[in-house]
């Protein structure tokens, strides 16, 4: 497990490569990639005050994308096999021109890149943040909803996780559950990956706040 | 004459207006997540999110490409 509490070490004299330029790029798109990633770099979010660490952020694991990711697929491939086979087949009635076909495989790609991106956009940006002051969890719920929730360490109570199911288990990601004090609400990391650790990272944060808050 | 018996006589009419129904309804929603995307990397701010907003606009340039392409050729 990290330790979370040291900043991360810095390489003595890095020597350029001939990679150098493709670095930021290559980093840039581990971020897109990463579900899981403890102290990241290059990445803010708009409450964070300037003394502000992020430690923990989170998103669903990638295996939540596979379901959309293969029916994407077999939508980018089926044109090419069904139009032909309609044609052949004598399935296209007759005085169809080639225009109006031509817009139907047109209006098909469009709404394949519409459900690619909207899958992807909701899968982004639905990020739980977890901080040395408090936890985050932003909701997209779909490309016209979003729900932005925060609350402080020290206000959280109980943290838990569950991981059920084979996949679940075989790919290690479950849901964590975030109880704060009183009324207020409970928050949910669901589907992100390492829950066991995500719990140990907040419970330590918690240890840490109570040291902090302790009268001397 | 009515709309009706025009779609009846032209149906390439008919066809067009469907298509282009659908068209302005992805238009708006083409809008709507580039509009989102952009305040969503306001939110949430990472190295990457220009690809992401570039990624938006490409999408709303394909509706809108799609869109000009029925007005004038179909």
């Amino acid at each position: 497990m990290p330790d979370i509490f040291v900043s991360p070490a810095s390489p003595q004299n890095p020597k350029p490569s001939a990679t150098a330029p493709m670095k930021p790029i290559m980093e840039g798109m581990k971020q897109v990639l990463s579900s899981y990633m403890v102290r990241p770099t290059g990445i803010t979010f708009e409450t964070q005050s300037d003394d502000e660490t992020i430690i923990l952020f989170l998103r669903k694991h990638w295996v939540t994308n596979l379901h959309w990711i293969v029916i994407s697929f077999i939508l980018l491939i089926l044109p090419p096999i069904l139009f032909p086979a309609l044609f052949f087949s004598g399935s296209i009635p007759t005085g169809t021109t080639g225009q109006f076909l031509f817009f139907l495989i047109l209006s098909w790609y469009l709404l394949t890149f519409s459900y690619m991106l909207g899958n992807f956009l909701i899968w982004y940006f639905t990020v739980s943040i977890v901080t040395e002051e408090r936890v985050v969890d932003i909701d997209f719920v779909n490309l016209l909803n979003k729900r932005f929730s925060e609350t402080r360490i020290a206000k959280i109570e109980d943290v838990t996780m569950s991981t059920q199911g084979f996949i679940r288990s075989f790919f290690d990601y479950g849901d964590v559950y975030v109880q704060t004090a009183g009324t207020e609400l409970e928050f949910e990391f669901l589907a992100v990956p390492h829950p066991d650790r995500v719990v140990r990272i907040i419970n330590q944060l918690m240890g840490k706040e109570e040291e902090e808050n302790e009268p001397h | 004459m009515n709309l009706t018996d025009l779609a009846v006589f032209f149906p390439q009419i008919l066809i067009k207006f469907i298509a282009l129904s659908f068209l302005v309804l992805h238009l708006l929603f083409s809008i709507i997540v580039v509009r989102q995307t952009q305040v969503m990397t306001r939110v949430v701010h990472a190295n990457i999110s220009p690809i992401i907003i570039i990624l938006s606009l490409i999408h709303l340039l394909s509706s809108i490409l799609v869109f000009t392409w029925v007005i004038l050729f179909l």
